[in-house]
């Protein structure tokens, strides 16, 4: 193992991130197969929980890369990479729980609601939610929980078990600092691509840029301006319903 | 201040040296009496204080010594023992950037001065607070002074405190004042020359960047609840670590015994030295275990949910018993500080017990 491999143990959960984010850019190039009236509720889940998975391990893995890295630095060398995937495995897993009831709830809404309100209306809520949220007290307390740490087992299956509690703890604390991002995803039906981009660079500066560490409302502003464009621009499809993108593959 | 309010011309704040041996290592006697000559309350006297030290009980050595703050070159090189500790003026992801300095002998003093110096809300209402701080200053001015600088980062220097004149108006100062007492600040201690530390001697922390993290080589897979007299583990060296970085080759100078995740509910009374013994039963004094504050890090908007962490450098130890190839396992043993003498005619009081977690023990090459 050389060095510099050494310097950066976080390695595995940037490769995670990397292979994520290449299937949703393929995916994004590929002709979208057009939203199906007929569609099922079992069948919108099957086909919008995986996207919804693909996009949260892309969105948010980034946001556990310290995490990652604090495993890292407390395995052993011989079992570092692999203490990192069961970290992660139990991190996603949670963000997978969650997206899992939000899928279906989305669906069942999109099929039960026999008029759904409009795609610019639901943006424009979920963009507000977020925005209050990031600018609240209650963001900064919830961000500190993500920087609880556990003890972490040196080896076998303790050692196994400490990493899938770590990532379930971190995983919880997580989503209770970010679902408003996720929520956004979710209701977002076009240019999800930037959207996920601009979304997951808030998710970035809140681990990386000190002073938004420090001040997690001042990623506020551009979300502001976000929202002052879809309200002004209405998008690029303004008379879109919501929760269609559940129902196409890949991403519209 | 105090010569505002008609104090000698010549009064200067003491320091409290508590390790120059003889009665040093007790509070000085004006601290200890209730009254004055004239029957009237001495204003020096605290009763919240640890009884034993009010009655003259002096403190180990192991708790005065700076020698281990003092033996360290940089001021902050994170995430190694430093002389001053790393920067906090934001969160952290994990774990902290304690000084050795601030650990020993502040924060032990501190704890085992007890009463109201044991929370940092309080501490400053004991007059002794302003002796054992101006002792602290004296170090890092003596550290200065054997040439070694202080942190070159702006986030460092342009730091400022709101503090209040003799006029009781509020006066704004950057820390960068700190860097030259003598000039800026006009004051000298007696152990230092009449020229003072270099001016503008600066650490290369900044220049350094983040460095690694020191790689984990040994860890005790147990947690540790400290609240009796002694407590030891073992900690197994992991030979197929050790080999990897000893034939990496870089960056294996030195090693470390980390204390992790160490917390406990509220400042506890207690503070415990650390031990490590080899093989052959020869024991080294590494440091010490105090929790200044610790509650302070629970509290609303605090910086870190997570636990603390206490890192010391036994690179010297692991060289006495044959080198880090020779290592197999090393015993870590904790011994509650016990205060010397100061008991007699005291009753015996049975004091609350706040148990020190540390959650995990492992040793770390880097």
């Amino acid at each position: 193992m050389n060095r510099s491999r050494l310097r950066r143990p976080d390695t595995a959960a940037w490769i995670v991130v990397a292979a994520a984010w290449a299937v949703l850019i393929a995916a994004s190039v590929i002709p979208a197969a057009g939203r199906s009236p007929t569609l099922s509720v079992t069948d919108i889940v099957a086909r919008g929980w995986p996207m919804w998975v693909l996009m949260a391990t892309a969105m948010m893995t980034p946001a556990a890369v310290p995490a990652a890295r604090h495993v890292a630095e407390n395995s052993f060398r011989w079992r570092r990479h692999r203490a990192v995937l069961t970290f992660l495995g139990a991190y996603l897993a949670v963000w997978a729980g969650v997206g899992l009831v939000a899928v279906i709830a989305l669906a069942g809404w999109s099929r039960a609601a026999a008029a759904p309100p409009t795609y610019r209306l639901i943006v424009i809520v979920a963009l507000a939610l977020a925005l209050v949220w990031q600018l609240g007290s209650w963001k900064k307390r919830r961000l500190a929980k993500c920087r609880a740490s556990t003890p972490l087992a040196p080896y076998g299956w303790k050692a196994f078990r400490s990493c899938i509690r770590f990532g379930a703890r971190h995983g919880v604390s997580c989503v209770s600092n970010c679902w408003p991002l996720m929520l956004v995803m979710t209701v977002t039906v076009t240019g999800r691509l930037w959207w996920m981009l601009g979304l997951t660079g808030v998710v970035l500066a809140g681990r990386w840029v000190g002073l938004v560490r420090a001040n997690p409302g001042i990623v506020a502003g551009p979300g502001i301006a976000a929202l002052t464009f879809v309200v002004l621009a209405g998008g690029p499809d303004p008379s879109a319903q919501a929760l269609t993108w559940i129902c196409t593959l890949p991403l519209s | 201040v105090v010569l505002s309010q008609g104090g000698p011309d010549d009064w200067a704040l003491p320091y409290w040296n508590y390790d120059a041996g003889g009665q040093s290592n007790t509070l000085p006697l004006p601290f200890r009496e209730e009254t004055l000559p004239d029957g009237r309350p001495n204003p020096l006297f605290v009763g919240q204080r640890n009884a034993t030290m009010n009655n003259g009980a002096g403190l180990p050595s192991t708790a005065t010594s700076a020698a281990v703050a003092m033996g360290l070159g940089d001021f902050a090189p994170p995430p190694f023992p430093g002389f001053g500790g790393g920067q906090t003026n934001g969160p952290r992801h994990f774990f902290n950037a304690f000084g050795a300095l601030e650990s020993t002998p502040h924060n032990v003093v501190h704890v085992l001065v007890g009463g109201i110096m044991g929370d940092p809300n309080t501490a400053a209402l004991d007059p002794i607070f302003w002796l054992h701080h101006a002792n602290i200053d004296r170090l890092w001015m003596e550290w200065n002074d054997a040439g070694n600088g202080n942190p070159s980062d702006a986030a460092w220097n342009d730091q400022t405190f709101q503090l209040f004149d003799d006029g009781g108006n509020a006066e704004t100062r950057p820390l960068s004042d700190a860097n030259d007492p003598i000039g800026v600040l006009g004051y000298r201690y007696d152990t230092i020359g009449e020229e003072g530390p270099p001016v503008g001697l600066e650490s290369m922390a900044e220049a350094k960047g983040e460095a690694p993290e020191p790689e984990m080589v040994g860890a005790h897979d147990e947690p540790v609840s400290l609240e009796g007299a002694s407590q030891s583990v073992d900690v197994p060296v992991d030979s197929r670590a050790v080999e990897g970085m000893l034939e990496e080759g870089v960056g294996a100078e030195h090693l470390y015994l980390s204390l992790e995740h160490v917390d406990a509910d509220t400042t506890p009374r207690q503070a415990y030295a650390v031990y490590l013994e080899g093989a052959d039963q020869r024991r080294f004094h590494v440091g010490n275990l105090a929790l200044f504050g610790i509650e302070r890090l629970h509290e609303e908007g605090g910086d870190a949910p997570h636990e603390q962490r206490f890192m010391f450098d036994v690179s010297h130890i692991a060289a006495e018993l044959g080198g880090m190839e020779a290592v197999q396992s090393l015993r870590v043993i904790f011994e509650k500080l016990d205060l010397e003498g100061g008991t007699e005619g005291l009753e015996a009081v049975e004091e609350e017990i706040v148990p020190i977690r540390v959650g995990r023990v492992t040793f770390r090459m880097g």
